[in-house]
């Protein structure tokens, strides 16, 4: 015998026999270690696709809004400027007046070649001018002598393009859309159309004899119209002008009768974002912070002295502390969403949605229930609830990351304010929402926990909490009266969700982005 | 084959080659550790699964305070603790009278192989084994062990000393066997 060991204690022996004592495992159990690992990381990698994959939705979805805010102008376009005498088109909107046009610009087809030579060359390339100032082709911003040939040149390239119209649409018609907040009076301008400066409005008539405007009024708008109007352009006043008998498309901003009525519309939508429960410490009393560990921020804790009196901790010298630091994950939220469109700039919205937030936290204390030996995360949401239960006791295990999921229904209620661009709305927002806690459950990746859930009426959280909402997005019109939304929103608690008694503080806060789809009524 | 550090890092990327060394560097002696709290070399062999599946998915938590071979051995005895105490209650909560000068120190245990005395503390009691071995072997503190199985300090060591008085007579018997 080494005497050495004869030196040894009885534990020491023991251990020295075991020290390298080693023995093979059997041979699949590697295999079967693997597919286990192989299972669990399927799962983490179904949870990173499932991020990507919405990532790469939102930035299409964001590209797409830009591509078409930025590009869909030159697709959209209210107003071209091309001779048009397409009236026919307009006879049931324009009525009497529309056929009065069509007289008159048949009757000054004719007379055309009357009123060039009486009138002048210069006031002819005025008039040729003011056809290219409206239209987006550059023309030369003075009338004279020089100018005549070329101007004369593009009048009559404008009255065969308006002849061709009357058969056969041009390719911008094709091209043209009609806006909602437009309408377009397609008709003749007639010599000496009086246009009142100081208004900016327009008095359009079918003929010289300044009787039966055709339209009249504002709100107007001349797409190319110079700030100072055409006087300025002109440098005379527009009454002595003559001008030439040709047809263009005028956009002209309607009083919309839906815009006086609330417009009703509704939704739904899905949201994505992170929510944080925050948690807090109450200064005098309950949990206290705790710089526990340096890698760990925010981090809050809770003496374990209410735990039932059997339990270890008892003869501790330093009682544990719990932590809980809750990292937000990426969570979802569902729901609809309705409101109505008070006027062209203010907007009410509520809506229902169910949010299942999830939030991860660390913890490497549990309880065991006595009655049926099972395990469960000891954390500062549910110390006080096991801690008067002398049917839970302490215990400690192999520290885990633990997933908790926070369930709500939200109703919230926001105010909104539009600016509209085209087919495109910005919305800025602000309200607030009622949030009723449904349950938190608590769930270890590692297996070595049973789920923990809390549900409302119990444990430390009330029933419901508020919030207040800030948010901006872009409501976009995709196809007839739907709408595309993408509305990134904050929110930050107005009150605690934690109850007072529960010795501890949650503050929630949260931001995430919507993406719905609307239907205007 | 990789240095430790190197290792860990390596598995935690995924590596399934890095992987596989951890587990062949590690397997044998952690079987041996899960045997002495099971009755069964299946048992101690499931309990082995669970253990290192939990390491691989927690491998990123472990700081290198301590060296990996202790860190893996915590987490095999835990894992064997909670994987036996899904299916016994083993730990009541009643203090036995403590028993401290037991006289066991003059059993020799020198001349057995380690197979012959996991055999005997197979043979011992569940709680008793768990406890003999916490102490003994792995050095745990009375304190530890309470904490550990949820009993009080004095169970711990009234159920230590049992262990011991079951061993020694095990082993005289055992060497009565031996020598005739």
């Amino acid at each position: 015998m080494d005497d050495s060991k004869k030196h040894l204690s009885f534990e020491e022996k023991w251990q020295e026999a075991f020290n390298d004592a080693e023995e093979a495992p059997a041979a699949g159990l590697w295999k079967n270690i693997e597919s286990s690992i192989n299972a669990t990381e399927s799962s983490q990698y179904k949870r990173r696709f499932i991020f990507y994959r919405t990532v790469a939705a939102a930035a299409v979805a964001c590209l797409l809004v830009l591509g078409i805010f930025t590009f869909g102008d030159r697709l959209i376009m209210p107003f071209t400027g091309q001779p048009d005498t397409t009236l026919a088109d307009q006879k049931n909107k324009n009525g009497a007046n529309t056929e009065a046009v069509q007289n008159n610009t048949t009757q000054n087809n004719g007379q055309q070649q009357t009123n060039e030579q009486s009138e002048g060359i210069e006031q002819e390339n005025s008039i040729s001018e003011l056809a290219d100032n409206v239209t987006p082709q550059p023309s030369a911003k003075h009338s004279g002598q020089a100018n005549e040939k070329a101007s004369a040149k593009a009048r009559t390239n404008d009255k065969a393009l308006a002849n061709q119209s009357e058969t056969q649409p041009t390719a911008s018609d094709k091209m043209i859309s009609e806006p909602d907040r437009y309408d377009e009076v397609k008709t003749g301008v007639p010599a000496n159309a009086p246009f009142n400066n100081s208004d900016r409005s327009l008095t359009l008539r079918p003929n010289s004899t300044l009787q039966n405007p055709l339209y009249s009024g504002a709100p107007v708008t001349l797409a190319a119209l110079p700030a100072n109007g055409v006087e300025d352009l002109y440098a005379q006043p527009i009454e002595a002008l003559t001008v030439e008998q040709q047809i263009y498309r005028i956009p002209v901003v309607i009083q919309d009768d839906k815009k006086t009525q609330p417009v009703f519309f509704a939704g739904v939508n899905v949201s994505t974002g992170y929510f944080n429960p925050n948690f807090n410490s109450v200064a005098s009393a309950g949990p206290q912070a705790n710089s526990f560990d340096n890698d760990i921020t925010n981090f809050y804790s809770a003496e374990t002295t209410k735990l039932s009196t059997k339990s270890y901790y008892q003869n501790e010298p330093n009682n544990y502390d719990i932590g809980e630091n809750n990292t937000a994950q990426l969570s979802f939220s569902y729901g609809v969403d309705f409101g109505w469109a008070l006027s062209e700039h203010w907007s009410l919205e509520s809506g229902l949605d169910y949010g299942r937030l999830q939030t991860s936290t660390a913890s490497s204390l549990a309880v065991r229930n006595r009655s049926n030996q099972e395990l469960y995360p000891l954390l500062i949401t549910n110390n006080n609830e096991v801690g008067a239960n002398s049917g839970y006791s302490a215990a400690r295990y192999t520290q885990a990351d633990l997933n908790s999921y926070f369930d709500f229904f939200s109703v919230p209620l926001k105010v909104g304010y539009n600016i509209n661009f085209n087919k495109l709305n910005v919305v800025f927002a602000s309200g607030v929402s009622a949030n009723f806690f449904v349950k938190n459950s608590v769930t270890d990746n590692t297996g070595q926990l049973n789920a923990l859930t809390i549900k409302a009426g119990n444990g430390p959280f009330r029933n419901v909490y508020y919030s207040a909402l800030l948010s901006s997005g872009v409501n976009y019109n995709i196809l007839n009266n739907y709408f595309v939304t993408i509305v990134p929103t904050y929110s930050f608690s107005i009150n605690s969700l934690s109850r007072e008694e529960s010795g501890f503080k949650s503050q929630p806060y949260s931001f995430g982005v919507d993406f719905g789809i609307r239907y205007i009524f | 084959m990789y240095d430790e550090k190197e290792l860990v890092t390596r598995c935690c990327k995924g590596e399934r080659a890095a992987q596989r060394e951890l587990y062949e560097r590690f397997a044998g002696k952690m079987l041996v550790v899960s045997m002495r709290y099971s009755k069964t070399k299946d048992d101690a062999e499931d309990v082995l699964q669970e253990a290192f599946v939990k390491i691989f998915n927690n491998l990123d938590n472990f700081r290198q305070e301590s060296s990996l071979g202790y860190w893996i051995k915590r987490i095999v005895i835990n894992t064997a603790l909670n994987y036996h105490r899904k299916h016994v209650y083993l730990y009541p909560h009643l203090d036995i009278e403590e028993r401290h000068d037991l006289g066991s120190d003059d059993i020799a245990i020198e001349n057995y192989y380690y197979k012959d005395l996991l055999k005997l503390l197979q043979a011992l009691p569940k709680g008793c084994q768990a406890i003999f071995s916490l102490y003994a072997i792995e050095g745990y503190k009375h304190k530890e062990i309470a904490e550990m199985l949820e009993i009080s300090e004095g169970t711990s060591k009234s159920q230590y000393a049992r262990a011991k008085l079951l061993l020694k007579d095990m082993i005289i018997k055992l060497g009565e066997v031996k020598h005739g």
